[in-house]
């Protein structure tokens, strides 16, 4: 078992791999405008910083309708972890994508099931940019879960943004906590 | 305090005889703007609620409007002459400012009625009409705010007076309303609600109540913007995989693409007073930062501002853009950018004030600016003067927590 997960690890790692690198559309307008040698950080007043995130990388697949749900429920036995992410990144990072793998899996085996993938970020910024950083986080989880082959039709994202922490506190304990993707089952 | 000084300073303007220069000398002050005073000694009010409420209300409006100081004696450089009396469900108001060489240069007669928002209606008119005679400034009482709180412990859509009084709750939608945008005549808002359980954006006619739906693709909606003509919405969709930016023709309903760059989030689009740019955020540098783009798509201009985050950028009706940067581990400062100013284009209005300061958005004189502010997890509404007079708390964190302030165009 143990192998075959690091197996579909690495597969799915080359297959990304290669998505944002012979995939990737033509430049347009918009990116040759951009001057990526000035980042816009020259104030330097910010205590303790975190590194920024590189953004994910996915091409990202067009949402299809809204799909009728049905019921929500919790599957038995299914070790179903929140999805952590680093400071205003959406990035799946490796450490975490064993919890996405999993529910992949279910998803593959499973093909009456509907998934929800609810994007969350932490407090801080504007509520604006959070509600669009959740959305990213969700759709980076949803394109990981195609790329395992859930099948994008009965995937769908719900942004939250900063809404609804799940730990309370006004420190990075709690922030790292609620920067998250959460599961949500239907059939 | 320096009120002599601001009197001095008051009254070699006004022996000028200039308005205009008057208001030239403020923009050139750089701790505080200028202020006429206020004699109010001559003016009678009789005792009842409705009275009062109308001079606490004028009164307060002159103060935020940044232009003046209210005394109870002389000498100033204006006497406020006349009376407020109820009379049944009459309100009577005669109101005069006299200025030194005793001429008059505002004088008014009301009838009104009693009841509380009526009266601030006519102490909102007729403090606008004063800024405007004696300090040739554009009022801003008459604005309406926009907001979202949580006294209701679902963040719903509201409305207060310019003066965080008389708050309303608009939406009882149980669900979570949020960033709110006015249409340029005031009589509509955009916001983006989760009443259907996805973040959508609907339309409400204030005076009808009507509300609509106008952007429901699967995913993201929000940002609602509405152009300067009221023909587009500016909008942040996620439909076709990823957080972009688009403009939707209200009348035709077509939807256009404008930004297509590495996959980051885009928030908060604000559109130029013209109508042909639109400032937003997005992440594909790095952290949240600002850039411009035109209506129609194209390049993405990034505006080199400096900080390390910003946020919530909302552009004024005289080219001025505020937005809130961060300047502390979980703070916000709000900043404002002039494109067209000679030397430093960016300055901090909020400097050297604790709590974190977000959310800004301009009044319609360009001089003001609503925002939220922080402190200890709390968040209530504060007016900011840019011409340097220290923050003014309009509406308290007591019965929940306030954001997102737009005051009406």
């Amino acid at each position: 078992m143990r192998k075959l997960r690091f197996l579909l690890t690495v597969i799915t790692v080359v297959a990304v791999l290669g998505l944002t690198s012979g995939c990737r559309k033509p430049k347009s307008a918009g990116d040759d405008a951009l001057n990526p040698d000035v980042t816009g950080i020259d104030d330097g007043q910010i205590p303790d910083a975190t590194p920024w995130g590189q953004g994910g990388e996915f091409d990202g697949s067009p949402l299809g309708s809204r799909p009728d749900l049905g019921t929500e429920f919790v599957p038995a036995d299914l070790n179903i972890q929140n999805v952590l992410f680093g400071y205003d990144s959406s990035n799946v990072e490796p450490s975490e994508r064993y919890k996405v793998e999993i529910v992949g899996d279910y998803l593959v085996n499973n093909p009456e099931v509907s998934l929800v993938v609810e994007g969350h970020a932490d407090e801080r910024g504007s509520s604006d940019y959070n509600l669009a950083l959740s959305e990213r986080r969700a759709l980076a989880i949803r394109d990981y879960l195609v790329q395992l082959g859930a099948g994008a039709a009965r995937l769908t994202t719900s942004p939250m943004g900063e809404e609804y922490p799940v730990s309370f506190g006004h420190d990075e304990q709690s922030w790292q906590v609620n920067r998250r993707g959460e599961f949500k089952f239907y059939k | 305090m320096n009120i002599s000084s601001f009197f001095f300073l008051s009254v070699v303007v006004l022996c000028m005889g200039l308005p205009a220069r008057a208001e030239l000398t403020a923009r050139l002050t750089k701790h505080g703007s200028n202020k006429s005073t206020l004699d109010w000694s001559a003016f009678r009010v009789s005792g009842g609620a409705a009275e009062r409420l109308f001079l606490q209300t004028l009164q307060n409006d002159l103060k935020l409007s940044g232009c003046f100081i209210n005394k109870s004696a002389s000498p100033a450089e204006y006497r406020i002459v006349g009376s407020a009396a109820a009379n049944g469900p009459r309100l009577t108001v005669q109101i005069s400012a006299v200025d030194q060489l005793n001429s008059t240069i505002y004088g008014q007669a009301f009838e009104h009625q009693t009841q509380d928002a009526q009266v601030r209606d006519l102490a909102h008119r007729i403090a606008d009409e004063l800024v405007e005679k004696l300090a040739g400034q554009k009022g801003i009482a008459q604005a309406r705010i926009a907001l979202i709180g949580t006294a209701s412990n679902r963040k719903e859509l509201y409305l207060a007076g310019s003066d965080g009084q008389g708050i309303m709750q608009i939406t009882n939608d149980q669900s979570l309303s949020l960033s709110p945008n006015w249409s340029q005549d005031g009589r509509s808002l955009v916001y983006t609600s989760y009443l259907m359980g996805y973040p959508d954006i609907y339309r409400i006619t204030l005076n009808t109540g009507k509300r609509e739906r106008i952007s429901n693709f699967p995913g993201l909606n929000t940002g609602g913007a509405l152009s300067p003509d009221g023909q587009n919405v500016a909008l942040v969709l996620s439909k076709d995989g990823k957080p972009e930016l688009y403009v939707k023709n209200l009348p035709t309903g077509r939807v256009t693409r404008l930004t297509k760059t590495r996959s980051s989030p885009k928030a908060s689009p604000s559109w130029s007073p013209d109508g042909n740019q639109i400032v937003f955020v997005s992440g594909h540098e790095g952290g949240p930062l600002l850039y411009t783009i035109s209506r129609s798509g194209g390049r993405v201009t990034p505006l080199r501002v400096g900080g390390v985050e910003n946020v919530a950028p909302n552009w004024g009706p005289d080219g001025r853009i505020c937005y809130a940067s961060r300047v502390g581990r979980d703070q916000y400062g709000i900043r404002i950018y002039d494109p067209a100013a000679q030397g430093n284009k960016v300055t901090e209005v909020t400097s050297g004030q604790a709590g974190s300061f977000e959310d800004p958005s301009w009044a319609s004189n360009g001089r003001h600016i609503y925002c939220s502010r922080k402190v200890n997890y709390r968040s209530s509404i504060y007016l900011l003067d840019t011409l340097g007079d220290p923050p003014i708390a309009l509406i308290s964190s007591g019965k929940g927590d306030w954001y997102t302030p737009k005051a009406s165009p």
